[in-house]
């Protein structure tokens, strides 16, 4: 649609064209020039879809315990950024079913602690059960981009074990298991498609 | 409504502030998008223990992404479909349960909330936010005029505002206007 030579209608009669509120022949006046005129026709638009947003009104904020922790994470992301200076990544921990007992979640009821981490374009997903020799620790890595096709490679390792550094590589699923793990702190570190990283310390209690 | 410091700043001004390490900048941008992003979540149908990890994936997806983002003016658009992405993850069982994944087909997207529905979800936001910066007379006319239900007569609204009946239509016109220079500041 080009511009015709006439001149634009006011602000005032789009307006009111936008609510129906126009009659006769002014109503059919601007109508056919709007019709004509994008740049008319654009502000016509504009004015009803802002009337629309005005009615519906504002949307409901989310609950503040949830605000609450997002505006968390900005302070962790200043640890992590000082980290990737010195070339490496920290993960950050989406979800502790032990710090969240709430049965919430797409989680197996009651077979032990689920735990979720992201960190570049990675999702590291872990389970933490008790077994003969102490705890096991089955985890995933997956991609954050979800195409499902590339399954991420490289390892996970365990520091600070009775048995020394532990390595375990990931599998054809993406998957790593560390077995006879005894109750105290856990640090793991991985190399994964290029990616170097640490996942923050936590407690096997 | 935002009533943080920055709420005169726009979306890429305030992700440059964030990039600068400015906690304050990261608190309003939340703020201002909170509706939004858990708007969408619950759109996804999403109970609201799922729908609050969903919130904080896509916000901490954002925080991410920060520094790669391609156009920070169109933030609010931008977060609305990572929080579409990371609902569809969950409402497939992705991210705790998954085991080997299967292959996304292309047709395989969620319509739930199309493009246009996050589209508009964003404008209410940003509608209620520019509301905060057009002066309070405007932004009471028009609350009067669109929100309130029902629509009180023009007499009731010339008294509330003490206004003549007769200058109604031009000052809302005029609001209307200012209103739509102010989003055309925020939101393309």
């Amino acid at each position: 649609m080009s511009e015709p030579e006439t001149r634009h209608p006011r602000s005032r009669w789009l307006t009111d064209l936008a609510d129906g509120a126009l009659t006769g022949r002014r109503a059919e006046e601007i109508g056919s020039h709007v019709q004509a005129c994008a740049r008319c026709a654009g502000e016509v638009e504009d004015v009803r879809a802002m009337t629309a947003a005005l009615a519906a009104g504002p949307l409901p904020a989310p609950p503040r315990a949830v605000m609450r922790r997002v505006d968390g994470l900005f302070a962790s992301l200043r640890v992590r950024r000082a980290a990737e200076r010195v070339g490496r990544l920290v993960a950050s921990l989406l979800f502790d079913q032990r710090l969240e007992p709430v049965p919430a979640l797409r989680s197996c009821p009651g077979s032990g602690r689920r735990l979720l981490w992201a960190v570049g374009p990675l999702e590291i997903v872990a389970t933490l059960t008790r077994d003969a020799e102490g705890w096991e620790l089955r985890g995933q890595v997956l991609p954050q981009d979800d195409d499902g096709v590339v399954v991420p490679e490289g390892e996970i390792s365990l520091s600070r074990t009775a048995r020394g550094l532990r390595r375990a590589r990931l599998d054809d699923q993406g998957e790593f298991r560390f077995d006879g793990l005894a109750a105290g702190v856990c640090e793991l570190e991985g190399r994964v498609d290029g990616v170097v990283f640490r996942i923050p310390p936590f407690v096997v209690e | 409504m935002t009533t943080g410091t920055h709420r005169f700043q726009r979306d890429e001004e305030l992700v440059a502030a964030c990039l600068d390490g400015d906690g304050a900048a990261w608190r309003d941008l939340h703020e201002r998008h909170a509706p939004l992003v858990w708007a969408v979540a619950r759109r996804a149908g999403l109970s609201e223990a799922d729908a609050a990890d969903c919130y904080q994936a896509a916000w901490t997806v954002a925080l991410e992404e920060l520094p790669r983002l391609r156009d920070p003016q169109r933030f609010g658009a931008w977060i609305g479909r990572v929080t579409r992405h990371q609902a569809m993850r969950i409402r497939r069982g992705y991210g705790i349960a998954r085991k080997a994944l299967p292959v996304v087909a292309k047709t395989d997207v969620d319509e739930h909330v199309p493009d246009e529905e996050i589209a508009t979800l964003e404008l209410r936001g940003l509608v209620a936010a520019a509301l905060g910066r057009i002066g309070d007379r405007c932004a009471q006319l028009l609350r009067l005029l669109y929100f309130a239900d029902p629509t009180p007569a023009y007499a009731e609204i010339a008294d509330t505002l003490r206004m003549r009946i007769g200058s109604i239509g031009p000052t809302r016109a005029r609001c209307l206007a200012t209103l739509r220079k102010e989003l055309g500041g925020t939101h393309e």
